[in-house]
């Protein structure tokens, strides 16, 4: 795109720069009370310029391409203004192979396909026993990337995916699901008659007892769960003293049955691409193996402080450092599903993971459509909290289910923890 | 220009035609251990909405040179809605033109910056003394935001310029690791951070983290407690003005939906949203041009009233109540809060203290969230002390409030101290974030799940 090719050019004289453009296509078709409501669609624009000079950095950002020569000022006046960072930063000189990956059948739907998938989601939920559907929002979006650097890098990809929403209820229950993919291998009647069963299997929860019980995190539980766990694997939550596992590289951290590795190319993994931010090639990260703290993942920036590569984990330009996963992928055991939840407290989601201290791991948090299962009779409970420390909790693996979903950066299995305690 | 003369251009096409523009500028300086990332933002965008035989069709784009193709999108997005959707839909919005702003007496985005990075190295200097301190996060932003309505008979142009500062202090003490996060914000100019006692708010920011160092785990149970005035406008924001909210009562998500007339809450409650409130959440008009004029959502505990958008007000056969708000024109407008006002009740704080004999006082929060539909609510509270024989006793960590709110509303007392909560604070709705306020007083909760590590 001419506007960085300028931007680079131009922002030499003033010391490395790096941009990035981010073009997104978006179209949202959005559902209520079982039936269609409205449709939004456009493009957004975005680019970053950062400059840096010496141990000095800004950024800038703007989504009118004609600005891109006020952008690059304003990079350059907040990097004369900063304070020096500790170590000098480096940029990325090594060239990514490009991959285009878009899914031809994502390219190919419209409105009316996009209206078309959705229904056959609601279709079946309704038929299910009288849920409804109250809300549904299925996402088409496309979206080019460009990178260029002073080192000479130019380098793009492109990606394309669908995401669908599913909110049932009926009286005062309710079931939701999310997915997400990049090859459009979503059952659409199947996530909508699972999530009408678990509207209708919420319906007159019963309170229980405080007491300690197995825990079953389900797909959406799990992934709040293990994301507030991975803080503590990003290198600057390590340099910034942020991290519980700081220091305790070689160290069993967690049960063994849990093995973490972060990976870049995982083919149609969701956050796959090419290269992270920076330009730097996206790659293969063991985290924890078999519970043993193996690494952190790092951007340049972190990596250089710490003596290592960068991992490919540059999250964005807009902080030194930033880093952040790309498909973070908790390794599946070999429980069926019917097995790993049989006498347990099952829990779909969790309210409140966002609030989680991470570091010291200490939680408290609410199930939502959470179930305590007796022989395969499902019981629905209702206003209970289940409370403890993250990092005893992780200790505590119990088993691990053999099939992963991913519906964001977290690929996992459902995860069974022993004696949890639950506030009724 | 080019988008009026468009509206004038298509609106005979449609039933409705409008467009918003924002055009926003905006700094962030962030300081994390002395190291500065220094972040500019300058960013334009329109969405234009179309309504046809009751159905909208919105397209959006960051280009203005290609305004004309992005109406003729919504234009046939809307037309194309209309094959999917029967029904009718009534635009009931006067015509306004005015124009509105919040004059900064010192424009944030022209102060010298090294004034600024000055006072944040300041704030970090005043934690060097404690040992214990391993981290210091400090982040001042700047926005300025120019919003402008347009359809074929309103025009209107609000300013905004907001200042905030937040800080987030890490500190660690034998093996145990504590933090806390405070955000101080106005809608104004560099003045407020000119007058803000950095020094002092640091030192309280200290204090309280090597409290929680020392602090106790609270004892797991159902307990009375009492809120502070910013948990209290979480708890009325989270768990009863989104369920006020039309859009919740016309999908049956929220617990309040068939309950209007009834009583919902302890008569001591009276509920307001109010956008006039000097506070964070505070605008002229909504997004979709309705004057902001104020609803009284629960009136001595009968609920009375629905937040709506256009699209609400006229599927419920109501008046528009001017919360028809987005976090940028490429999304559809949602009836969404302003500022969340609790009237004034008759207890003073220390009333309140003495009606509890073994409790909690929480104060301020980390977050929270509610599931409209069964109403269980879960809020972490940034601080939190035991209550025992009606005095405030020993400071307690990583405490976390839960409830229901049907069963919560009904046993509530009601404190005499209103005050705005003055955060930075943002409501999440959709994936859209709107700036939101509050100005509560202190509560009581006869019951509620008090939650940490046991």
């Amino acid at each position: 795109m001419e506007e960085i090719e300028l931007a680079i050019k131009q922002g030499r004289r003033y010391g490395d720069v790096e941009a990035k453009l981010t073009i997104e296509d978006e179209i949202d078709v959005s559902f209520e009370n079982n039936k269609f409501k409205d449709v939004n669609l456009g493009t957004t624009v975005n680019l970053g310029i950062r400059v840096t000079n010496g141990l000095k950095h800004g950024y800038a950002q703007t989504s009118n391409l004609k600005n891109w020569r006020r952008c690059l000022i304003n990079a350059v006046k907040l990097m004369k203004a900063s304070n020096p960072l500790a170590i000098k930063p480096v940029l990325n000189n090594n060239k990514a192979m490009p991959k285009s990956s878009l899914n031809k059948k994502i390219d190919g739907l419209g409105i009316n396909e996009l209206i078309s998938l959705s229904e056959q989601a609601i279709g079946s939920a309704n038929n299910f026993k009288g849920v409804g559907v109250s809300n549904s929002i299925i996402s088409k979006r496309t979206t080019n990337n460009y990178f260029s650097n002073s080192e000479g890098i130019n380098a793009n990809y492109k990606s394309n995916v669908v995401e669908f929403e599913i909110e049932c209820t009926k009286d005062f229950a309710k079931g939701y699901d999310t997915r997400c993919s990049r090859e459009l291998n979503i059952n659409f009647s199947d996530v909508g008659l699972k999530t009408a069963e678990l509207c209708f299997k919420s319906l007159n929860p019963i309170k229980i007892e405080t007491r300690r019980v197995p825990v079953v995190l389900d797909y959406l539980a799990a992934e709040n769960m293990i994301d507030t766990l991975a803080y503590n694997l990003l290198a600057d939550s390590v340099i910034e003293n942020r991290s519980f596992f700081k220091g305790k590289e070689g160290q069993k951290v967690t049960s063994e049955m849990l093995t973490l590795t972060d990976e870049g190319q995982l083919t149609n993994g969701l956050f796959s691409r090419p290269f992270d931010e920076e330009g730097t090639k996206t790659g293969r990260t063991l985290l924890i193996d078999n519970g043993v703290l193996r690494g952190f993942v790092y951007d340049l920036y972190t990596a250089k402080r710490a003596g290592r590569k960068s991992t490919g984990n540059c999250s964005s330009l807009i902080k030194r450092p930033s880093v952040g996963f790309n498909n973070l992928i908790v390794k599946a055991g070999s429980a069926s599903k019917e097995d790993i939840i049989d006498n347990s407290l099952f829990i779909n989601q969790l309210l409140g993971t966002h609030m989680i201290n991470y570091i010291s791991g200490d939680f408290s948090v609410s199930p939502n459509n959470a179930f305590l299962i007796k022989k395969g009779v499902w019981t629905p409970l209702k206003n209970i909290m289940i409370s403890g420390n993250l990092f005893e909790l992780f200790n505590n693996i119990e088993s691990i289910g053999r099939d992963q979903r991913q519906d964001n950066q977290i690929m996992t299995p459902l995860i069974r923890f022993k004696d949890v305690q639950v506030i009724g | 220009m080019i988008l009026k003369s468009l509206i004038k251009k298509y609106s005979e096409d449609c039933d409705y035609l409008s467009v918003l523009v924002s055009d926003s500028e905006g700094q962030v300086i962030n300081m994390e251990n002395g190291v500065s990332s220094l972040i500019s933002n300058n960013d334009l965008t329109y969405g234009v909405r179309a309504l046809y035989k009751g159905c909208w069709g919105v397209s959006y784009s960051n280009d203005l040179s290609k305004a004309d193709k992005i109406f003729k999108q919504a234009l046939d997005s809307a037309r194309t809605s209309s094959n999917y959707l029967k029904r009718e839909l009534r635009i009931e919005q006067t015509a306004l033109k005015s124009f509105k702003t919040i004059k900064p007496k010192i424009d944030p985005l022209s102060v010298d910056l090294n004034d600024k990075i000055k006072k944040l190295n300041e704030f970090e200097k005043s934690f060097k003394n404690d040992s214990r301190i391993k981290n210091v996060n400090g982040v001042l932003v700047s926005n300025k935001i120019k919003s402008n309505f347009i359809s074929i008979d309103s025009d209107l142009t609000q300013e905004f310029t907001k200042v905030a500062f937040r800080a987030a202090i890490t500190a660690s003490d034998k093996g145990l690791i504590q933090n806390t996060f405070k955000s101080y914000a106005r809608l104004g100019g560099y003045e407020f951070i000119e007058s803000f006692n950095f020094n002092k708010n640091a030192k309280e920011l200290a204090d309280k983290v090597i409290m929680l160092l020392k602090a106790k785990q609270p004892k797991l149970g159902r307990f009375p407690v009492i809120c502070d005035d910013t948990m209290t406008g979480l708890f009325f924001h989270e768990a009863v003005g989104h369920a006020c909210e039309a859009d919740a009562i016309l999908t049956k998500t929220s617990i309040f939906t068939g309950k209007k007339g009834e009583q919902v809450a302890s008569p001591e409650i009276t509920l307001l949203d109010d956008p006039s409130v000097d506070d964070t959440g505070f605008y002229w008009f909504d997004d979709e041009g309705v004057k902001a004029a104020g609803s009284t959502l629960i009136k001595r505990g009968v609920l009375t009233g629905y937040l709506h958008n256009l699209t609400t007000a006229s599927l419920m056969n109501e008046k528009p109540t001017g919360n028809g708000r987005v976090e940028s024109p490429s999304y559809l407008p949602l009836p969404r809060m302003s500022n969340t006002v609790l009237k004034k009740g008759s207890w003073s704080f220390d009333e309140l203290l003495k009606e509890v004999k073994r409790g909690y006082y929480v104060k301020g929060f980390k977050g929270g969230e509610v599931d409209p539909v069964t109403g269980d609510f879960n809020f972490g509270a940034s601080e939190c002390f035991s209550i025992i024989k009606g005095e405030i006793a020993g400071p307690c960590r990583d405490v976390t409030l839960g409830g229901n709110t049907l069963l919560t509303l009904k046993n509530i007392k009601v404190g005499n101290d209103p005050k705005p909560s003055r955060l930075s604070s943002y409501c999440g709705k959709n994936n859209q974030d709107v700036r939101v306020g509050d100005k509560c007083p202190h509560i009581l909760i006869k019951e509620a799940i008090i939650g940490g590590r046991d």
